[in-house]
């Protein structure tokens, strides 16, 4: 069952992880900057009783020090892209190239990361709601059903034993929170490998625009979209497929909600996808809008020159940069 | 009193604070009809007996409109009989809607009209998909690629590469766009025939194509249909090959014995089974046009690296159109020469099941008192392989019992029920 993140207790992605936090800048540290001679002296200067007034300090500017070649971290020359092909909707014709980090995109495997975001999803969507009674709170008396001795029979408290027919539970379930926790990074990475694997498998389908369907009636609808997945084989008997989109499209949404088309294909908004959805159904169709939504969400282990933004600008800068008669490099487009 | 409506009296009802706030099915159904509250005036009302006479034997108002009725039906049936067709017929009534009805046949008057014993071969109408089939808008989804894929052997494989290649750099050295080459064209085997035949040559780090005849090249941009293009001279160089006729050898009037004439286009077709018919047709015809244009050994792929991922893309674009093969992208990512894609092309997906592995394959073979099966083996496979299954299942069925599984509130069922 999809969970919205959002909704998720606070307590779920965030505990044990720091909040960032300004430190404030106080005169005691040690290490503190030193101020610029300007002010200096109109401090020095205002601090003389029979001084002639000066101007009041009205601004406070600190000269950010020039960047040294220390301060910027080296490139990963590990790091290298792949691409994907972005495809029409529903025509399915490939249009573009995209290519996306291997950070993103080729992950490696890890089983381990992928049973800890399972089970940490479906911890969070167990409803808790078993209940039963215990002794105490069995309807009935408290009174002895019969002597401590000499009845010749097991002594007896009161009728509500666990013991008994119609007594209450001993240890039975009671209505709890079986929500657990689980590192907001251990998961996102979770969510990026998932997204690799598919990808990998070559069951990851981007679409360069909406996933809805236009200039059909509603009467055919349902009919027109159990044509399309059949057609590209993406229907029950290909494995079913997720639909991923970045906002609601109605008319497609409606399609796939009518009888019996659960079984053929589902479609879902990129902020109630869930790992255990990505790796459910035989493919995974996503909007690239919803695609970079989802990277950009689960990103939060990656340093910030690793992030997507930051990485897909590099990229165009570097394909820019590069002459049209360069022999491309393998992985490169 | 003023004739009062009975829903006014349901909303009466329903408004005023009722007891138990609820009021029943045969309550509301009563609402529904209308009745009146008020007296009838004594002159308007006729006396007891003739009221009972009238209500059993009808007056000559209503007996005047049944005849009406009947004559109409009659003449309905007379004019069916004149047409000769039982088929439906367009009627339009009084407020101008237009309606299809079915003709009257009336046996005694229509000899020739037999009627069914069965409702084996007659429409069924009515029911939930009935009523869907008539709501459709009939919109047919057609698809960039063809429905079913065609399987092609290494060599055709070759052979279609070979082609697409040479159309895309035919339209990229034109300096054309490259998305009017996945415009839907017939297949043309002169045309297949002239681009197959192209050996290429790297000197100097450039790729160039030798087409088998001078005016090669001004052809296929023609059957591109782009018209004949500025060529950039410089960039190759363009030599008739002699031996290139003896290499590609075959019988132009043998193929075109083994196409059909009739290619429909893709605006003709009405339905699915059309659109089907089509696509196999489409299949059968490139197919034919990669095995016959098969050139010799040495018309190898080049192993020249994609400069313009644009390229690329058309290439895979234009195959995926022709043959439905898609390639997964992790795989285009890392092919960077027509070599590399015609490797991916090749290479068969791994058997999603044990039985299909060649390992036990060879099993099957080799060892003959050993049977695999790519299926769980259930008890109901073993009668069926002696053959005992048929007699179970009916009498099964005759005596009312579950055939699979067991009968409860909800079971999925495949034997109807009694």
């Amino acid at each position: 069952m999809a969970t919205k993140r959002a909704l998720a207790p606070a307590r779920t992605f965030l505990s044990g992880f720091r909040t960032a936090q300004t430190l404030p800048l106080t005169r005691s540290m040690a290490t503190e900057a030193p101020l610029p001679q300007s002010i200096l002296a109109e401090a020095h200067s205002a601090a003389h009783l029979t001084s002639t007034p000066t101007t009041p300090i009205l601004h406070d500017t600190f000269t950010k020090p020039p960047p040294t070649a220390q301060s910027s971290r080296p490139t990963n020359p590990f790091l290298t892209t792949t691409t994907i092909t972005t495809h029409a909707f529903p025509s399915l014709e490939p249009l573009a190239f995209h290519a996306y980090p291997s950070t993103h995109l080729l992950l490696p495997l890890r089983r381990d990361l992928l049973h800890r975001a399972v089970i940490f999803e479906g911890d969070a969507t167990r409803q808790g709601t078993a209940s039963t009674k215990y002794r105490s709170e069995v309807h009935g008396s408290n009174r002895k059903v019969r002597p401590q001795k000499g009845t010749g029979s097991a002594r007896l408290g009161d009728k509500k034993s666990p013991m008994l027919r119609g007594g209450g539970v001993a240890f039975g379930p009671k209505p709890r929170d079986f929500a657990t926790e689980l590192n907001r990074k251990v998961y996102d990475r979770a969510m990026r490998t998932a997204i690799s694997y598919r990808y990998r498998k070559g069951e990851l389908f981007v679409l360069e625009d909406e996933a809805e369907i236009y200039d059909v009636g509603r009467e055919s609808l349902q009919r027109y979209t159990k044509d399309f997945l059949r057609w590209q084989g993406w229907g029950h008997a290909g494995g079913r497929t997720l639909f991923v989109t970045r906002e609601r499209r109605e008319e497609f949404e409606w399609a796939l909600s009518r009888e019996t088309m659960g079984r053929e294909a589902r479609v879902l908004e990129c902020e109630w996808v869930d790992v255990k959805d990505v790796l459910e159904m035989g493919r995974v169709v996503v909007e690239r809008r919803a695609l970079d939504w989802l990277f950009r969400e689960h990103e939060s282990d990656l340093p910030k020159e690793g992030r997507l933004m930051r990485a897909l600008r590099d990229l165009s800068r570097r394909d820019a940069g590069s002459l049209e008669g360069e022999k491309l490099v393998q992985g490169q487009v | 009193m003023p004739r009062l409506l009975v829903n006014q009296q349901a909303l009466r009802s329903a408004v005023q604070p009722a007891a138990s706030g609820y009021v029943c099915l045969a309550c509301r159904a009563q609402s529904q009809r209308h009745f009146s509250v008020s007296r009838r005036s004594r002159k308007e009302q006729l006396p007891f007996f003739k009221r009972l006479t009238k209500s059993i034997f009808g007056d000559e108002k209503s007996r005047e409109a049944s005849k009406k009725r009947e004559d109409a039906t009659r003449k309905r049936a007379e004019e069916t009989v004149a047409t000769g067709s039982v088929d439906y017929e367009q009627w339009v009534d009084e407020k101008g809607r237009e309606w299809q009805r079915a003709a009257v046949v009336d046996p005694s008057i229509n000899k020739d009209y037999k009627q069914s014993s069965d409702w084996a071969g007659l429409e069924l109408i009515g029911g939930e998909q009935w009523v869907r089939e008539r709501r459709d808008g009939g919109e047919q989804y057609i698809g960039f690629n063809p429905r079913r894929k065609t399987e092609l052997t290494n060599e055709e494989w070759k052979n279609l590469l070979r082609h697409v290649i040479v159309e895309v750099m035919v339209a990229k050295q034109a300096s054309l766009d490259l998305d009017t080459l996945t415009a839907d064209r017939e297949v043309d085997l002169d045309h297949w025939a002239r681009t197959v035949g192209v050996t290429f040559e790297q000197k100097d780090g450039k790729l160039s194509m030798n087409f088998i005849k001078p005016g090669d090249r001004d052809l296929i941009v023609q059957a591109l249909g782009l018209g004949v293009p500025t060529i950039v001279e410089s960039e190759e160089a363009t030599r008739a090959v002699d031996e290139a006729g003896e290499v590609v050898g075959f019988a132009t009037d043998d193929i075109a014995a083994s196409l059909e004439d009739k290619q429909p286009a893709a605006q003709d077709v009405a339905d699915m089974a059309a659109l089907d018919a089509q696509a196999k047709q489409r299949m059968h015809n490139i197919k034919i046009a990669t095995q016959v244009t098969s050139g010799g050994s040495k018309h190898d792929l080049p192993a020249y690296a994609f400069m313009d991922p644009d390229i690329k893309l058309t290439i895979m674009k234009r195959v995926f159109q022709l043959t439905s093969h898609r390639l997964p992208d992790a795989v285009v990512s890392t092919a960077s020469t027509p070599i590399d894609l015609y490797h991916a092309y090749i290479t068969k997906p791994a058997p999603k099941k044990l039985a299909q592995t060649k390992e036990l394959n060879k099993v099957k073979v080799s060892v003959p008192n050993v049977t695999v099966y790519s299926k769980r083996r259930t008890p109901i496979d073993k009668e069926k392989d002696v053959g005992r299954w048929k007699v179970i299942e009916e009498e099964l069925l005759r005596r009312n019992l579950p055939v699979t599984g067991s009968r409860y509130q909800g079971a999925k069922t495949t034997t109807p029920l009694a």
